[in-house]
């Protein structure tokens, strides 16, 4: 029961909205080295990531009204 | 008849269209056509004020002045920086605002016809043994006076960024020297410049319409849509099983990192 009661999907996605704020990141550094088409690619990495994590936010939500 | 819109609107007349035709009147570049919808414009403004309170009138006050009295202005011949320098485009950009706001401010304040020139018996002799006197208005909640205070500032910010765009495009002399190094001669930077402006302005009235309207009017409707949409959500989150989108998102960010991966051991 100690395992149910873990924020697995809490923690998931909170490290899935980090780590798109790291692709986002690397989109910014490659735009300053005028290297377009990796930028772009992060960007959709980014906003996969994000969207994977808002689905297991949502998850999460789930879990918590049980 | 109301003064402010007959003044603007007489005013945008002259300035747009009649002043620019008499400067060209004797030269071969007058057309015709052109003079002949020269008095279009006074017709349309006398007609709408006079049936400002239909539909009509209306629309012949805030579409059909406008239209009428620059359209011809917009013609080849008469399109010339001579008969039109940038201070009087300017003035008629100013009393074109000037109009649209005098028009609209008279037909929001008036009141219908019916109730200005007949009203109805009660109202023509008000009652002497009762006493008037105007409701007291309560004190605005702090959450109501932050939503206004929300709105105003919405409302100037729809003002301002088109206003700082509009200037960035076309009167920004840095903009205008880089414009004419690139573009050479002054008719291509012309083009170019009322391209951009077109663009800004469709690009204008879309975040307008979806990122201002949008929020403004789901909160009228007490947002019926958002709270339907938030119990379908919970409906299905409830089912406890990701949607499809987890895992296309997922397929999508994997292909991103195998591209990426791709592109960045090119030689």
């Amino acid at each position: 029961m100690a395992s149910r009661r873990l924020p697995y999907f809490h923690i998931l996605s909170l490290l899935l909205f980090v780590s798109s704020l790291v692709f986002f990141w690397q989109c910014a550094s490659h735009l300053a080295q005028r290297d377009y088409v990796a930028a772009g690619l992060t960007v959709l990495i980014g906003i996969s990531t994000l969207r994977v994590g808002s689905e297991l936010a949502r998850l999460a939500l789930a879990e918590r009204d049980g | 008849m109301p003064l402010w819109p007959t003044l603007c609107g007489v005013n945008l007349w002259l300035v747009a269209l009649a002043v620019p035709l008499l400067l060209a009147g004797r030269s071969p570049v007058a057309l015709p056509l052109v003079w002949a919808s020269l008095p279009l414009a006074p017709i349309c403004l006398l007609l709408g004020l006079r049936h400002r309170q239909k539909a009509l009138g209306q629309v012949a006050l805030l579409l059909g002045v406008p239209l009428l009295a620059m359209l011809p202005g917009a013609d080849g011949a008469l399109a010339d920086a001579r008969l039109q320098p940038r201070p009087a485009v300017l003035l008629q950009v100013a009393l074109l605002l000037g109009y649209i706001a005098s028009v609209c401010r008279t037909l929001a304040t008036e009141l219908p016809p019916r109730l200005a020139e007949t009203p109805p018996a009660a109202l023509r002799e008000p009652a002497r043994s009762w006493q008037l006197a105007p409701l007291k208005t309560p004190s605005l909640s702090l959450r109501l006076e932050r939503r206004i205070f929300i709105q105003r500032m919405l409302l100037a910010y729809t003002i301002a960024l088109p206003l700082m765009l509009l200037y960035a495009l076309d009167l920004h002399p840095e903009n205008l020297r880089a414009l004419r190094t690139s573009f050479g001669t002054l008719k291509r930077v012309a083009a170019m410049e009322a391209t951009l402006t077109a663009l800004m302005t469709v690009l204008c009235s879309v975040v307008f319409y979806f990122c201002i309207m949008a929020p403004l009017v789901s909160y009228l409707d007490h947002h019926r849509q958002l709270r339907s949409e938030l119990q379908s959500m919970r409906r299905q989150s409830r089912r406890g099983r990701p949607r499809a989108n987890l895992y296309i998102f997922m397929l999508g960010a994997l292909l991103g990192m195998i591209l990426l991966i791709i592109w960045s051991l090119r030689p």
